[in-house]
């Protein structure tokens, strides 16, 4: 049992590890696509801003290249072409900011800002002079222009040392940041897919389970339930039909039991459990009421001697269980009954002028030491005596509403005064109020008595 | 005979301020060199003091450009010979490498028979590209 409690507990467990795994894997590998997107902007702005420190260089190149091809020369081509390297070295400079602005470099755009500055110092100091007065070249330009060049070709070795260092950690933080995602997305799939198998596995072996447990039952009740024997000015008719889920399946139990050539016992019952449990204990409660029956043949005296030893066999250990339970004891040649009702209202005469319900004569067996009254009910020719478990009053249509007691006498009344028949046809009704779905279980036994009747017959 | 004498004084004068030996020198003493800068400006600085070009190099902007009265500038191909070494006594201020301190005497050009202190990165081996 505790096991079965368990299983239920892992079944309904497992489907919120079912959803968390594939939430953490598509979440993990959203994560590592994001990763990747943001890392590509940022490399892309990176390797923006090296073309840009590399067109700089080179523009500057360009630009000391000219003064000195303006020096040799003294040809004015050299002038403008430094005019146009100092302009296309602007328009890089701008977009190398915009770059490590992105980047957030602030200590490389210090450093941009010294070459610059180096460069417009050069310009002024080196270049302007050399250009406008070629002739008068001396040692103080060549120093102050050497100066310069030191200066940018460091700063701009600083700068390249730092981006390049920059890319590579990115690169690096980027890929331990992607597998990190991707492990936790894999080990999430992963997850996903045992946990997936895990729940079919334990879906089958509950369904399995499920299905040898309603065969067992299945089996104990069509064992324990009694067979129609044939009582002199009787006929009887029986049926029972089995809940559609295994789980609300088995508890019910007749039996028509011939105590003497005159009598005999007609007996239903209805335990409050299911399961193997329930149906095993109907066979306590069929074999322990005939011997009881045997030796006093009066219902009252039978559902009291009963209580006690049910008590004593099963509500000490589980105080919860508790049976309903109609005894008849019949004398269909007297054409009478006498009966006790432990809670059981499932109880019907159908006379010829309508359906009669039989009282209740005591509470539910397993509850409380209490007499059981016994009452004495004559009965005509014809009359049938019809017992049925909750499975009938509780029956329920497609929209849920219970049949009751009122609904099962109209049932009664109106099916065929054939006792099998009846019974069949009350099983059928049921069956198909509930969608050709049955709740509960359900048992019926139908006795006619035929009086004098059923000796010509 | 007097450049003689100034180079043996600046050996004497380097090798007692540092504890470090010539022998880890990227050039050897006594070696033949040509002076050489980067491909995008070979011109190099020869400084009177090495002090002054280890400044020029870990300073400032402004700091680099007031030493420049003490710089000669010397045309590429310009050669030389070593006569002093200090090891790693340079720390250039945005490169991330230190360099020798080299004292050197000029063999030819304008500043023949002048002595001086460039980096190792100046100077070329005879013969070497």
């Amino acid at each position: 049992m505790k096991q079965r409690d368990s299983s239920v507990r892992l079944r309904r467990v497992l489907p919120v590890g079912l959803v968390a795994a594939l939430v953490i894997a598509l979440w993990a590998a959203y994560e590592a696509h994001a990763n990747v997107s943001a890392t590509f902007d940022r490399q892309t702005q990176i390797q923006q801003a090296q073309v840009s420190l590399e067109e700089l260089v080179r523009y500057q190149i360009d630009e000391e290249n000219s003064v000195r091809g303006y020096i040799a020369t003294k040809d004015v081509f050299y002038k403008g072409q430094y005019a146009d390297a100092a302009g296309k070295m602007a328009a890089s400079e701008r977009a190398m900011r915009a770059a490590l602005l992105a980047q957030g470099m602030t200590d490389v755009q210090g450093q941009l800002d010294d070459y610059v500055a180096s460069q417009n110092d050069w310009r002024s100091h080196v270049a302007d002079p050399t250009i406008a007065h070629p002739d008068r070249h001396t040692d103080d330009i060549d120093k102050r222009g050497k100066f310069y060049t030191d200066q940018e070709s460091a700063i701009s070795e600083s700068v390249r040392t730092a981006l390049a260092d920059r890319n590579t950690r990115l690169a690096r933080d980027t890929l331990a940041s992607i597998n990190l995602w991707s492990l936790i997305s894999v080990v999430g799939f992963a997850s996903f897919g045992v946990i997936s198998f895990w729940m079919a596995n334990a879906n089958a072996a509950a369904r399995r389970e499920l299905g040898r447990d309603k065969t067992t039952i299945e089996t104990l009740q069509t064992v324990y339930l009694s067979q129609t024997i044939p009582l002199p000015h009787c006929e009887v008719g029986s049926a029972y039909a089995a809940a559609s889920s295994a789980f609300a399946v088995g508890g019910d139990v007749y039996d028509m039991y011939r105590l003497s050539e005159r009598n005999a016992l007609i007996m239903i019952a209805d335990v409050s459990g299911k399961g193997v449990d329930a149906a095993v204990l109907t066979a306590f409660i069929k074999f322990t009421i005939r011997s009881i029956a045997l030796r006093r043949p009066e219902p009252g005296r039978i559902l009291a001697e009963f209580n006690t030893a049910f008590a004593h066999a099963y509500t000490v250990d589980n105080p919860s269980l508790f049976v309903s339970m109609f005894v008849g004891v019949l004398d269909p040649e007297a054409s009478y009954m006498q009966y006790a009702s432990a809670g059981h209202d499932s109880a019907f005469i159908r006379r010829s002028n309508g359906v009669q319900q039989l009282a209740v004569t005591g509470p539910v067996l397993g509850v409380m030491e209490e007499p059981f009254e016994t009452r004495t009910v004559q009965l005509a020719d014809g009359d049938t005596i019809v017992l049925a478990t909750d499975g009938l009053t509780e029956a329920r249509d497609r929209d849920g509403e219970l049949l009751r007691e009122q609904g099962a006498m109209d049932l009664i009344e109106r099916s065929s005064p054939e006792p099998q028949r009846m019974a069949d046809e009350l099983v059928a009704k049921v069956r198909s109020l509930g969608g050709n779905h049955m709740r509960d279980d359900l048992a019926i036994l139908a006795v006619r008595v035929l009086g004098t009747r059923g000796d010509r017959a | 005979m007097r450049s003689l004498l100034a180079a043996m004084l600046l050996v004497a004068f380097a090798g007692a301020l540092t504890g470090a030996s010539p022998a880890d020198c990227r050039m050897h003493l006594h070696e033949k060199v040509a002076l050489l800068g980067g491909m995008d400006d070979p011109e190099v600085f020869v400084w009177d003091s090495r002090f002054r070009l280890a400044a020029y190099q870990t300073g400032t902007y402004d700091v680099a450009k007031s030493l420049l009265p003490h710089a000669w500038v010397i045309p590429p191909g310009t050669r030389a010979i070593v006569i002093a070494c200090v090891p790693n006594f340079v720390h250039p201020r945005y490169r991330g490498f230190t360099d020798d301190a080299l004292g050197i005497i000029m063999l030819n050009g304008p500043y023949r028979g002048r002595s001086g202190w460039v980096m190792s990165r100046d100077l070329r081996r005879m013969g070497s590209r």
